[in-house]
């Protein structure tokens, strides 16, 4: 009897202990689904949102591997410059996979020259980020250039006077297209430390660079659709180096492009 | 009967103590968490104090940099007479 009373209470509360007491153990949680992401207002971060995921105890943002948050809400705006945003769920010990964007500039190098030289003058960037150069002859390509080469000596090449100019202008006749580009020389020769590009009215000109391109130059460079003059859908952030000008009225850039409309981060390396 | 009475109330005991450790396991982790996203922010700040103290250098740099060449007669403008004005935005 006394074997009885002792046995099955113990018994009680040992399962208790087991099945309450004790979490269980899990294997796995799933990644958030389903992660949103806008730019903030003056293109200097993302404003991310996912789907809440079942029995997460929280979420972890990271910017390059860098934990920027741990907390519970299903939204955070990222304000810190980088090339790839992640997102976990987590339960306890246990962390997803993440979900990631990738927000990384696009580098490249090309050759333009001067209008009145013999090779191609204007250039865009490709859906990829890539800079391709293009003949201001090219009519049907048109609508891709975002800037090209001008001395404003027609028939003459004047290596000294050669400056960066916007579509929408054109000094011999009609305009290109209706890209407003805006030009900025920035305060440094080091392409490297600009991580972000200028905000829109600090001081971008239009429709040419103040001066002509001297080597060595780095420009933040905004690529303004309609409506001009504000940042917008369509606009896209780049920086530029002038790495050498030639004789023959070529000019050498380097060139950092961020392929996410709006978006003005430009790490590198 | 004793021992069988202890040896329940021990094993309970062992049961409860494990649960307590997995609790206080998981609160370190969270705490760990915690201070990794602090340290994120102070790199940052850190950051953004080096990339700011860069920027003022270089302005004070070009503005030297102007005033000497005011000074020395400054550099020819362009001739750009026929040219719109250009737009700041």
């Amino acid at each position: 009897m006394l074997k009885k009373l002792v046995i099955i209470p113990g018994a009680i509360l040992a399962a208790l202990f087991i099945f309450s007491g004790c979490t269980t153990e899990e294997t796995e949680i799933l990644p958030p689904e389903n992660l949103q992401y806008t730019v903030t207002s003056d293109g200097s971060g993302l404003s991310l949102t996912w789907d809440a995921v079942a029995d997460a105890d929280g979420y972890r943002v990271y910017v390059d591997d860098d934990l920027i948050y741990d907390g519970t809400s299903t939204s955070y705006t990222v304000a810190n410059v980088g090339k790839e945003i992640g997102v976990s769920a987590y339960k306890g010990d246990l962390e997803s996979d993440r979900v990631t964007i990738d927000v990384a500039p696009v580098t490249s190098s090309l050759t333009i020259y001067e209008r009145s030289s013999t090779g191609q003058s204007a250039m865009g960037w490709n859906s990829d980020g890539v800079a391709v150069s293009y003949s201001l002859l090219d009519t049907a390509n048109f609508a891709n250039f975002h800037l090209y080469l001008d001395d404003f000596t027609p028939g003459q090449v004047v290596p000294a006077e050669i400056h960066f100019v916007a579509p929408s202008y054109n000094s011999q006749g009609v305009s290109f297209n209706d890209i407003e580009t805006g030009f900025k020389l920035a305060l440094t020769t080091s392409l490297d430390s600009i991580s972000i590009a200028d905000p829109v009215g600090s001081g971008y000109v239009s429709p040419y660079t103040q001066d002509p391109l001297v080597v060595n130059a780095v420009y933040h460079i905004w690529v303004d659709t309609q409506p001009y003059s504000e940042l917008n859908t369509g606009d896209h952030f780049a920086k530029v180096k002038v790495i050498a000008i030639g004789a023959d009225g070529s000019v050498q850039l380097q060139c950092v492009y961020q392929k996410v409309s709006m978006l003005r981060w430009l790490p590198t390396p | 009967m004793r021992k069988i009475a202890g040896v329940v109330v021990i094993a309970l005991l062992a049961l409860w103590l494990a649960g307590c450790k997995q609790t206080a396991s998981q609160e370190v982790s969270d705490l760990k968490a915690r201070v990794a996203v602090l340290e994120t922010k102070i790199g940052n700040l850190e950051k953004k104090i080096d990339e700011l103290t860069q920027k003022i250098e270089e302005m004070s740099q070009a503005k030297t940099g102007k005033k000497s060449s005011k000074k020395s007669g400054g550099s020819k403008s362009s001739s750009k007479k026929n040219l719109p004005p250009l737009k700041k935005k």
